[in-house]
């Protein structure tokens, strides 16, 4: 077993020499492209719901007509994109939501609240999959997009929305003069 | 560290004498220790430099669309339990932790882990869910939380997208580590891990002695730290200088990063079991490979058992050779016990448990090919195989495990049930199911084969649609204006000449001639005759523009057999086309994948539904009249016995020349289906749509539950009485027998069939009157 012995007799010379080069670096066993430790998949407590998530500026920010809707499209219409305000009526909102679709516009206003539109669709979008025929929701997901400046991906899915909204209904009103300021 | 170093062995004279023959000596010497110390510099070096920038290569890791739980879910508590048993929960008599469920009757209690997704996170939650038959009819939580409106289950993951090494990983950090799991690692690996220098000489020490007194190996000397760098950066190699560059390296490490930093890369690296070619390192996706649960739900046993892996990940494997391991994992807990980490009860515990392992590794890569190549086409266009391969990716897809499973066992089954014997069991299919509302794809199959993974014929066989194309040509007839479902159309042989092709004499496809017929009749029965009558009419470039506007997005050629469906399309084409008459004339790319985040979750790219408008809502609400009528009155009326749970449906079978393709695609309100029949040779299949596809369709969608159609029609549609039998000319109007079609305002039915009107009203008083 005379290797085993080696790394001792190395050991004090070893110390010297490694001694020259000098400085702790700042070590990043598991690491990854962000820079941020890595953990595990579900292990470590989930961060508030309310951080803000980050959406890809390619497909999200698109300078200059962020801020729709543009009223100024058909003067005389009743501000048709209400822009942060939630669409859906006040008083059909509880406190405590009771519905998948409640609990999930209430995400929704958190993340307009945020300013995270992206987010705000994501969770609008997890509502419509949940309920994929109401006017409603979809309605929502068409103002953030229009919202975003994304306006034809926005009348697509305001139309979708007016195919599901019952003739004549308040909501069917209110898409018709969404979709008239659109285009 | 291919340098190679000088030295002697010979010791140093310690002779005072100064002579000429020794200055020789004395200068090879300095040489060498020269030599030793540039060498010790370089490896110094070089392990700063590589740990520093110690990086995994992280596999994409795939998720399946995760399962949302809530009152009015159409979800089973048979497709909760096995949801939950795929994601690894612990079915217990007492929920005492998050991964653990419950059942009792027709209820469901479960405590959830928790998930960071795309759209944030999902907490980890205890809820009891009651069923009531195929749905959830309540959900709630504990006495604080209530009535629980929503919970979404972590997604299961359903492939890798693994690096060239194989190698397999989940990264976790020292913090997120069992303390329990650690001091089983440290006393069973190295002892006096917090104390030595990289090298242990006593653990060298006494291992020695238990080696000769053994007469072989038995223990090793080799610290963490060692085993470590031998694991990063050197080769299997066992010679004196592997042995003494890997001291060195060790020495070199402890010298400039602290313990903890570490432990935690061995805990990250060190290589604890294979499947196939993909090796598992690191505890954390050790725990969920052997145990389908995080590390932080084992227990002492379990830690314990994984702890005793690295001296031989394959010797021991637990799914292999349970009694070494569990002797292994005893041996690990008696040095606990000796070295005063656990108590003797717990030891006591932790040593008689019972091993529970997974029987075999969960399904992998393997799992579902045919999707995966959708997912990966899809991918391609942001991100490129690098980058997929080893930046941890997470890709949170839209596959539906129930709906891929479901049809995944009724499928090859189907198909031989309905398989003639010209096929000689080669008959083949594929299969696409997406949502009928978002256009995502909820299940795959490229073959009749469960997990096939060979030639993709969802994505790859190209074919002739036959019958399939006929909904674009009535579409594109109806939305004209100037035919509605009550026009009169001609089944009768024709011969057609088109400019540089030979003459076309179509035929029905059993040599039928139904003479005059309605519209909406003859795209129920599939007449091949009266269609190219009806798009021979509208024209051809007029139905091409149609098939582009659902979705198809090659090129139409324009030859009149194209209205009989002598345009090629693969299953998935297929179902774009049919997604848009689902959705009723909007049209949504399909999709598989719904979000992409970093390895920490952190959202990077997100893909939404889009949708728009392509055909106007009336024109579709006609056309699905007679779609539904396939299924009520046509050639898809042998399925609606075993479907009349789910009636009204809509779809449309398809044959081609020679029975060489069985075609059937069709929807409910939730989901869209596609099968195809045919032998890869393209020989005779002896099948039509109707008794290939359709059936197997059937067996899949009858099983998946589909849900009936619910269209509501658009304001503007009227419901009128016609004739019961079609007729050019008003003097043959026959009254007595009616049927009722919806029709638009200003397109209504030739006054030669309206049985609406005042006057026929009148004659058919008169009539009555008459025959008294």
């Amino acid at each position: 077993m005379p290797t085993r012995l080696l790394p001792v007799l190395c050991f004090s010379l070893l110390s010297a020499c490694a001694g020259l080069d000098g400085g702790r670096g700042i070590p990043a066993p598991v690491e990854d492209r962000t820079g941020q430790p890595a953990q595990s998949l579900p292990a470590s407590p989930p961060p508030p719901a309310s951080v803000p998530a980050r959406t890809n500026p390619a497909r999200t920010v698109v300078p200059g007509i962020d801020d729709l809707p543009p009223r100024s499209v058909s003067p005389g219409i009743p501000s048709p994109a209400p822009a942060p305000v939630p669409v859906t009526p006040a008083p059909s909102v509880p406190a405590m939501p009771s519905t998948p679709s409640e609990a999930l516009l209430l995400e929704v206003d958190a993340a307009l609240a945020n300013g995270d539109l992206e987010r705000a669709a994501a969770v609008a979008e997890r509502a419509v999959r949940i309920a994929p025929r109401d006017a409603q929701l979809w309605y929502r997901l068409a103002s953030i997009r229009a919202q975003q400046g994304r306006t034809d991906e926005a009348v697509g899915i305001a139309r979708r929305a007016l195919s599901f909204a019952a003739p004549d209904s308040t909501v069917a009103q209110d898409i018709t003069v969404f979709l008239r300021a659109l285009e | 560290m291919k340098h190679s170093n000088r030295k002697t062995h010979r010791p140093p004279s310690s002779l005072p004498r100064a002579s000429r023959g020794f200055a020789w000596v004395w200068t090879l010497l300095g040489l060498a220790t020269l030599g030793f110390i540039a060498w010790c510099i370089k490896i110094d070096y070089e392990v700063r430099r590589d740990f520093e920038a110690l990086q995994w290569e992280l596999p994409a890791r795939i998720y399946a669309r995760p399962l949302e739980i809530y009152a009015g879910a159409h979800v089973s508590a048979a497709q909760l339990t096995d949801q939950l048993r795929r994601l690894g929960y612990r079915e217990t008599q007492q929920l005492r932790s998050p991964g653990e469920y419950q059942t009792s009757g027709t209820r469901v209690s479960l405590w959830t882990r928790g998930f960071d997704f795309w759209d944030g996170a999902e907490p980890s939650l205890y809820v009891n869910v009651e069923f009531s038959g195929s749905r959830i009819r309540e959900m709630w939580g504990d006495q604080a939380t209530g009535m629980v409106p929503l919970v979404r289950l972590e997604p299961a993951e359903i492939a890798l997208i693994n690096p060239g090494n194989g190698e397999d990983r989940v990264p976790i950090s020292l913090e997120d580590v069992p303390p329990d799991l650690v001091e089983a690692i440290i006393a069973v690996e190295d002892q006096r891990f917090y104390t030595h220098f990289g090298v242990d000489p006593i653990g060298i020490l006494r291992a020695l002695v238990a080696n000769v007194r053994a007469g072989g190996i038995v223990q090793g000397g080799s610290t963490l730290t060692q085993q470590l760098v031998k694991n990063l950066y050197l080769n299997r190699e066992q010679t004196l200088r592997r042995k003494a560059e890997e001291a060195l390296m060790a020495l070199a490490l402890e010298l400039h990063f602290s313990k903890d930093e570490i432990l935690t890369a061995y805990l990250n690296e060190v290589f604890l079991g294979q499947q196939g070619n993909r090796a598992i390192h690191g505890f954390a996706l050790a725990a969920e490979f052997y145990f389908s649960r995080s590390l932080d739900e084992l227990s002492l046993d379990e830690l314990a058992l994984l702890a005793g892996l690295p001296r031989g990940a394959s010797y021991y494997n637990p799914m292999r050779f349970p009694e070494r391991a569990v002797e292994r994992r005893n041996v690990v807990l008696a040095r606990m016990l000796s070295q005063s980490y656990i108590s003797a009860p717990d030891y006591e515990d932790a040593r008689t448990a019972e091993l529970r392992v997974n029987a075999r590794a969960p399904r992998q890569s393997a799992g579902y090919p045919a999707f995966m190549d959708l997912v990966r086409n899809d991918l391609a266009r942001d991100y490129d195989a690098e980058a997929l391969r080893t930046e941890g990716l997470r890709i949170f897809t839209t596959l539906d495990l129930h709906v891929q499973s479901t049809m995944e066992e009724a499928l090859e089954e189907a198909v031989k049930a309905v398989e003639r014997p010209v096929s000689e069991g080669k008959l083949e299919a594929a299969v696409v199911i997406t949502d009928a509302v978002t256009g995502e794809v909820r299940g795959v199959a490229g073959g009749k084969q469960r997990g096939y993974a060979g030639f993709n014929r969802a994505l790859n066989a190209v074919r002739p649609i036959g019958s399939l194309v006929k909904p674009a040509v009535y579409l594109a007839a109806l939305e004209s204006g100037q035919f509605t479902l009550a026009s009169v159309l001609s089944d009768r042989p024709v011969t057609l000449q088109s400019r540089g092709s030979p003459a076309w004499s179509p035929s029905n496809y059993d040599d039928k001639i139904f003479g005059d017929v309605y519209l909406h009749d003859a795209l129920e029965r599939s007449m091949n005759l009266a269609t190219v009558d009806l798009g021979m009419q509208v024209g051809l470039d007029k139905v091409g523009e149609m098939l582009t506007r659902l979705g198809f997005t090659r090129e139409v050629p324009q030859f009149p057999s194209v209205l009989l469906g002598s345009v090629d399309m693969a299953p998935v084409e297929v179902a774009q086309f049919y997604q848009t008459l689902a959705s009723n004339g909007f049209r949504s790319p399909l999709r598989t994948v719904e979000a992409v985040t970093t390895s920490l979750g952190e959202p990077l790219e997100r893909y939404g539904i889009e949708t728009a408008q392509v055909v106007d809502p009336a024109s579709m609400y006609l056309l699905e009249y007679a779609l539904q009528g396939v299924f009520q009155r046509g050639t898809a009326q042998t399925a609606s016995n075993r479907l009349s749970d789910s009636l009204p449906l809509a779809g449309k079978t398809g044959t081609t020349n020679d029975l060489r393709d069985s075609w059937f695609a069709g929807y409910g309100d939730d989901l869209v289906g596609v099968v195809w029949l045919g032998n890869d040779d393209n020989s005779d299949t002896g099948l039509t749509g109707a008794t290939g596809a359709l059936r197997v369709w059937t067996e899949i969608m009858s099983r998946l539950d589909i849900q009936p159609r619910l269209t509501i029609p658009p304001s503007n549609v009227v419901w009128q009485s016609v004739a019961l039998g079609p007729v050019r000319d008003a003097s043959l109007r026959d009254c007595r027998l009616t049927t009722s079609l919806p029709f638009l305002p200003g397109r209504l039915p030739d006054p030669a069939l309206n049985c609406e009107d005042d006057e026929s009203l009148m004659e058919r008083l008169f009539d009555r009157f008459r025959d008294f």
